[in-house]
């Protein structure tokens, strides 16, 4: 599966790159004046996003590295953002991931998290890195557990017009599932994985 | 306009900070699961051909080979069953006739017995007991056993080898109720007396043991003792367990000689087990009945797997370990779904080859050795 996903990736990124800027010339024949819109404080964003969870690898406290055992999953989120200035966002993110165990068990994941975010633009593009971070309640079977997460992560976004955006984004996370309770300490794990997504973003 | 933006402001400012706390707080690891360990473990589980989704009402060894009753009767190999799998064999009456389904099968007296039903054109069920001298890839059986006065063409609900009796649960439509019949031989078959029963038990039979001299029948909230399989009788109030659950129904019942001990081992549907070495009084494992997120455990049957180990049936909970007299623990392994949230129906040992078999409702087979039986990941589906 990690071969694959290493043949495909960057088929599926020059596909998407090249739609994104095909896109760009259908959509400049347009004869309407072109307005660039800048955002300020009081600017709100609502997103929607969808796409693929890629388990990387868990991490114990000693350092080792070992295989999630899980297959590559799907992930969806609603988010809201507002803007401070021209150039930075905070919001909230909620969302969903499943993917599946080596038994087609699957494991659900429901992050929660707030978002800072400073955007480079270059129009009709823009360029938004971000660090995302809160709770992550995970399922599998009939275990539960609560997590603390880390989303940091980069997008690219094209402007559509003044209203909605559409973009790409790859969100690293990071899990931190530490041994509580009657778990031996050596049971602590450090989740890592990789979000590619497109989002759709409309912006009020 | 301007308004708003001030308000968006203090939202953004004040509101958002107080929230990252509140989460960087309260999502600091909460539970005792080890998720990602428990992931990072999985291994996958070795499966046979066997279908996984089947019911699985019984299972004997002939010679080489295993044979399952879920419907059809399948038949694997006891030592190649990886490689050439289980196969679905034909099961007709002396007349070449297909006897439709198998819904138990056990070894009694040398020989193998099977209750079957089919649909028939006319619309009508028939049923039958039948047996066999041996196994194979293609078997006619004898039978329908019995006569009409007795089993012949009743619907069998219960098929039990004790103390050398083939004991036979059958439904009896006439007053919906269920009757016993009993046979030293595997050929002729006498009613069971049920003293303090007036015309048929209520529920089915749900197991029986042989200990301390006396045949032990569960049936619903009811159990029934005696010296003879002839004539068994309900056992006084104060014989049954003080402190049982009131609407508890017995599910399982064995004999047992491990930990060094002749206890009668006692199950229920609402998470108790007991054990008594005389049979008039008991011992509950726990003060309180044994829960899964506050539900009661519903226990079924047990088997002994060794002289230290007997293992315990649950519906909807997998199976439990008994490691000694008091001293119960799920299986472990819930990467194994169908198995640890498994209806169990069952057990069985092959000693000669040192197999153990769970069967299920719908969920199949699972097969271990009994020397790896204290790794519950070593768990295999047939």
């Amino acid at each position: 599966m990690a071969n694959f996903i290493r043949k495909a990736l960057p088929l599926v990124l020059t596909v998407i790159i090249v739609f994104l800027f095909t896109s760009v010339d259908v959509f400049g024949q347009d004869k309407e004046p072109k307005v660039l819109p800048v955002y300020s404080l009081g600017d709100q964003t609502l997103s929607i996003n969808g796409g693929l969870f890629v388990p990387l690898f868990f991490q114990a406290l000693d350092g080792t590295i070992s295989s999630t055992n899980l297959t590559p999953g799907g992930i969806g989120s609603l988010e809201w953002n507002a803007y401070i200035n021209a150039n930075v966002k905070v919001g909230l993110e909620a969302g969903g991931v499943f993917a599946f165990s080596p038994n087609f068990n699957v494991l659900l994941i429901l992050p929660i998290t707030v978002k800072a975010t400073y955007i480079f633009s270059y129009y009709p593009f823009d360029f938004p890195i971000f660090l995302g971070t809160g709770l992550n309640i995970i399922k599998y079977q009939d275990l539960s557990h609560i997590d603390f997460l880390l989303k940091p992560g980069f997008s690219v976004f094209w402007r559509y017009n003044a209203s909605w955006s559409f973009g790409l984004n790859f969100v690293y996370w990071w899990i931190f599932q530490a041994a509580t309770g009657s778990q031996p300490s050596d049971e602590t794990r450090m989740g890592n994985f990789l979000e590619i997504s497109l989002s759709a973003l409309y912006h009020f | 306009m301007r308004k708003l933006k001030l308000e968006v402001l203090l939202e953004t400012a004040i509101i958002l900070p107080v929230i990252v706390l509140v989460i960087m707080l309260a999502g600091c690891n909460v539970g005792n699961n080890a998720i990602f360990y428990t992931l990072e473990h999985e291994e996958k589980i070795i499966d046979n051909t066997l279908p996984n989704n089947i019911d699985v009402l019984g299972i004997v060894r002939d010679g080489d080979y295993y044979y399952a009753a879920a419907g059809g009767i399948y038949r694997a190999s006891v030592s190649g069953r990886s490689n050439s799998g289980w196969k679905l064999i034909d099961s007709v009456d002396t007349n070449s006739t297909s006897l439709g389904l198998c819904n138990s099968l056990v070894p009694f007296g040398g020989k193998y017995y099977a209750a079957f039903f089919k649909d028939e054109t006319n619309g009508n069920i028939s049923y039958g007991l039948y047996s066999t001298t041996s196994l194979s890839s293609s078997v006619v059986w004898d039978g329908p056993l019995g006569t009409d006065s007795d089993i012949k063409s009743k619907q069998i609900t219960g098929l039990f080898d004790v103390n050398g009796n083939l004991i036979v649960a059958i439904y009896n439509s006439t007053n919906k109720g269920y009757d016993l019949y009993y046979s030293g031989d595997g050929t002729s078959f006498s009613k069971v007396t049920l003293g303090g029963i007036t015309g048929s038990l209520v529920q089915n039979v749900s197991d029986i043991s042989y200990f301390g001299g006396k045949y032990w029948v569960l049936s619903g909230s009811k159990i029934l003792n005696g010296t003879s399989i002839s004539s068994l009788s309900e056992i006084a109030t104060s014989s049954y367990p003080s402190d049982v659950t009131p609407s508890a129904q017995y599910e399982g019942i064995l004999a047992s000689t491990a930990f060094s001990s002749n206890l009668l081992y006692l199950s229920d549907n609402m998470g108790e087990i007991f054990t008594s070495s005389d049979g008039v009084s008991w011992t509950r494992f726990s003060d309180s009945p044994i829960e899964v997120s506050s539900n009661s455990v519903p226990f079924g049957r047990f088997i002994q797997a060794s002289n230290d180990l007997l293992l315990v049936a649950t519906e909807g909970y997998g199976f439990y370990k008994i490691t000694q007299t008091n001293s119960i623990t799920r299986f472990s392994d819930n990467t194994k779904a169908n198995l640890y949230n498994g209806v169990i129906l069952g057990f069985y040992v092959d000693t000669t080859d040192s197999n153990i078999f769970i069967y299920t409702a719908g969920s199949g087979l699972w097969s271990n050795t009994l020397s790896g039986i204290s790794d519950d990941k070593s768990w295999q589906w047939e």
